[in-house]
């Protein structure tokens, strides 16, 4: 076995910020995501973390699965902080808006800001902000509408220019590990978003759900690639397995698609890819 | 026995009279993750897969699963390149 060189226990700190008896699904990536996070953060009295919708998906209401030391106590009275950089973690939906706008303010104000946002597979589906072009046209066909609204996101956040912001998935974790540790290294605001598959979400077995996240990647769905100051980088390979069809057949709801629908879908993953 | 555990976290102690109920997905799951020790090569991918953070190293550089945290999703046996994992039913 020598040929395996990878070893995990020495490349990855043994601590864990996020709390093993969470309250979440079996499979759920969110937490696998969490969780990687929650590593390559490793030292939790730096980076002081605002409270937000993540805390509880994962808990039921009287106890904390964090280990971060939170930027507000829940009471409402403000920690003192001695930290430079605040970090929030928060799901895709309403406080989407938030995110965004704290970016903007923390820009203007000079400050460090980092903002993972953590794209759920199902619920970027039903989430509310509207989009920067609205609705795309052909919108009954879910599929299509998820790819163009989590691009659509991501362009908002591109378009208040940050100073690093990239795309990362808990399926590739190092690249996870990595681009947190830049964030974190970052002097300015950064911005992260993190596809989080869902397996209860998009009714799959748990087993899938890392593999559903790898799919998503290599078929080009969500491509993962930082933007480092203005410059671009394609961190991992999309379009290695090219038919996007290979991810659809994970989830039963796409299953009825018929071929010229699939190929309809193919068409919009590789305009987004190609772009 | 060397074990990798995560550091207990604290709750919230509201008028203190709310205590940490204790976790046991034991109770629950439908299946748990098996190790054939023979194929394993110590490699730790299926550790760093856990969402919940259940797989622990035990004796010689092994690794199993902590029943009480294990919600038996299957994560790891798929992530083992050597296929060293099954998962069995758990019976009820
Ligand atoms: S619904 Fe999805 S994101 Fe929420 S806990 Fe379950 S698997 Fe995780
Ligand atoms: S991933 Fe497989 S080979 Fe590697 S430590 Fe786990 S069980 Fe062993
Ligand atoms: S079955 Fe799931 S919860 Fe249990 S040890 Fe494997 S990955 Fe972790």
């Amino acid at each position: 076995m020598d040929r395996y060189s990878v070893f995990v226990p020495k490349l990855l700190p043994e601590t864990e910020l996020f709390s093993p008896e969470n309250r979440s699904c079996p499979g759920c990536g969110q937490a696998a995501a969490i969780r990687i996070i929650g590593k390559a953060v490793e030292d939790h009295r730096r980076y002081p973390y605002g409270i937000s919708n993540v805390e509880m998906h994962t808990s039921a209401f009287p106890y904390k699965q964090w280990e971060l030391t939170q930027a507000k106590k829940p009471g409402g009275t403000s920690l003192k902080l001695d930290a430079k950089k605040i970090f929030a973690m928060a799901g895709e939906s309403g406080s989407f808006d938030d995110g965004i706008r704290m970016l903007t303010e923390a820009k203007k104000q000079g400050k460090s800001f980092i903002y993972i946002c953590l794209f759920n597979e199902a619920g970027i589906e039903r989430h509310r902000e509207v989009p920067l072009n609205g609705y795309h046209p052909d919108g009954t066909k879910s599929f299509i509408r998820r790819l163009h609204d989590m691009k659509n996101l991501i362009d908002r956040a591109k378009a208040i220019s940050p100073d690093f912001m990239a795309t990362a998935c808990p399926s590739h974790p190092f690249d996870l590990v990595d681009k947190v540790k830049k964030t974190l290294d970052c002097r300015g605001i950064s911005f992260l978003a993190v596809f989080v598959p869902c397996p209860t979400g998009c009714s799959y077995d748990p087993a899938q759900s890392l593999n559903s996240g790898r799919l998503a990647v290599e078929t080009g769905f969500f491509p993962l690639y930082q933007i480092e100051h203005g410059s671009f980088r394609i961190t991992v390979s999309a379009q290695s397995v090219p038919r996007v069809s290979e991810y659809m057949k994970l989830q039963p709801s796409f299953v009825m698609l018929s071929p010229d629908e699939v190929k309809k879908v193919q068409d919009a993953v590789d305009k987004n890819t190609t772009q | 026995m060397k074990r990798i555990i995560a550091k207990t976290v604290k709750s919230y102690d509201i008028g203190g009279c709310l205590r940490r109920e204790t976790f046991c997905a034991l109770e629950w799951r439908a299946a748990k993750p098996v190790w054939n020790t023979d194929r394993c090569f110590k490699c730790g991918v299926c550790s760093l897969s856990c969402p919940d953070a259940a797989i622990i190293q035990v004796d010689e550089g092994f690794y199993d699963a902590n029943p009480d945290r294990c919600k038996g999703c299957g994560i790891c046996s798929e992530a083992c390149i050597n296929e060293a994992i099954t998962m069995s039913p758990e019976k009820k």
